[in-house]
């Protein structure tokens, strides 16, 4: 800044500002805007599923799905299963010691 | 159309009330955020959001106030947001926090010429503004409310929900920190 203006001229040079205007026809340039902005439903619904949050946790969800099926799948591949219940309930077995000799009166 | 009719056709969507109101404060709102942005372009745009902005939420006003203070209400905070979204931009972009403190004024400012400014001031004027843009928000527009716009101190005290006296403060701090801004200019230019 050259040093031909002090500071007090600076600081009164808005004086007798005059009001700026805008551009014509803002009435019509502000309708317009405003029928750009107005969104249909499918694109209100193509915005709302494409949103990256909504996207990553939907992708988080499922993956959480399906390591819970899978946990749950390897936890119960190799069960241990006790058949001898219904085998013996099904043999209907009579005499449990072979050793002990059955009660044959005479 | 009195301003009671102006605003019950607002609130009933009336897009000729809504035409009357920006045919009748186009200027005020234009001239406000124009001083504010120093940009035309941007002042364009933001004046369009501010006019959106009044008519998607005239039923916020509750006429308490004149409807001409709400809208210089809404016009500077839209103009402040407008500012700050730019810096944040500006800030991520070119990673100036980075090379240098952001507080430090910068002089990478382009000049901005008033279009209402009498020819004899029309440089005094642009690096009066230029100045401006260095102020705190508040100082900012306290002085542009008032110096621009030609807003009584009672105006600007209704439109910044503050007191008279916290207004005449606010422009007394600002004209010193103008003051301090332009003798610096003075310093680094020599």
């Amino acid at each position: 800044m050259e040093e031909r203006y002090n500071i007090e001229e600076i600081i009164n040079s808005l004086d007798g500002i005059q009001r700026a205007e805008p551009q014509p026809f803002l009435f019509t340039r502000i309708m317009g805007r405003m029928r750009k902005e107005e969104k249909t439903f499918d694109q209100v619904l193509y915005k709302l599923i494409t949103r990256p949050a909504l996207v990553l946790a939907i992708g988080c969800f499922f993956i959480g799905l399906n390591t819970y099926f899978i946990v749950d799948r390897l936890e119960n591949s190799n069960p241990i299963v006790d058949n001898s219940q219904p085998l013996a309930a099904e043999y209907n077995p009579q005499h449990i010691n072979p050793y002990e000799e059955p009660n044959e009166l005479p | 159309m009195t301003e009671q009719e102006l605003i019950k056709g607002l609130r009933e969507g009336d897009h000729h009330a809504f035409k009357k109101l920006v045919e009748t404060k186009q200027s005020l709102v234009f001239n406000t955020v124009l001083g504010l942005l120093q940009n035309n372009e941007d002042a364009e745009d933001v004046t369009q959001d501010v006019f959106i902005k009044v008519f998607e939420s005239i039923h916020q006003f509750k006429g308490e106030s004149a409807l001409s203070t709400w809208i210089y209400r809404v016009g500077v905070t839209t103009a402040l947001e407008f500012i700050r979204r730019k810096k944040r931009k500006k800030r991520f972009g070119f990673l100036s926090p980075i090379l240098g403190d952001d507080n430090e004024p910068t002089l990478e400012l382009s000049d901005f010429h008033h279009p209402g400014i009498e020819l004899d001031n029309k440089e005094k004027a642009a690096i009066l503004f230029k100045a401006i843009q260095q102020l705190p928000e508040n100082h900012k527009v306290a002085f542009i409310l008032n110096k621009v716009e030609g807003l009584s101190y009672q105006e600007v005290a209704e439109i910044m929900k503050t007191s008279l006296s916290a207004v005449e403060s606010l422009l007394h701090r600002a004209k010193t920190n103008l003051k301090e801004i332009l003798k610096n200019f003075n310093n680094l230019t020599q």
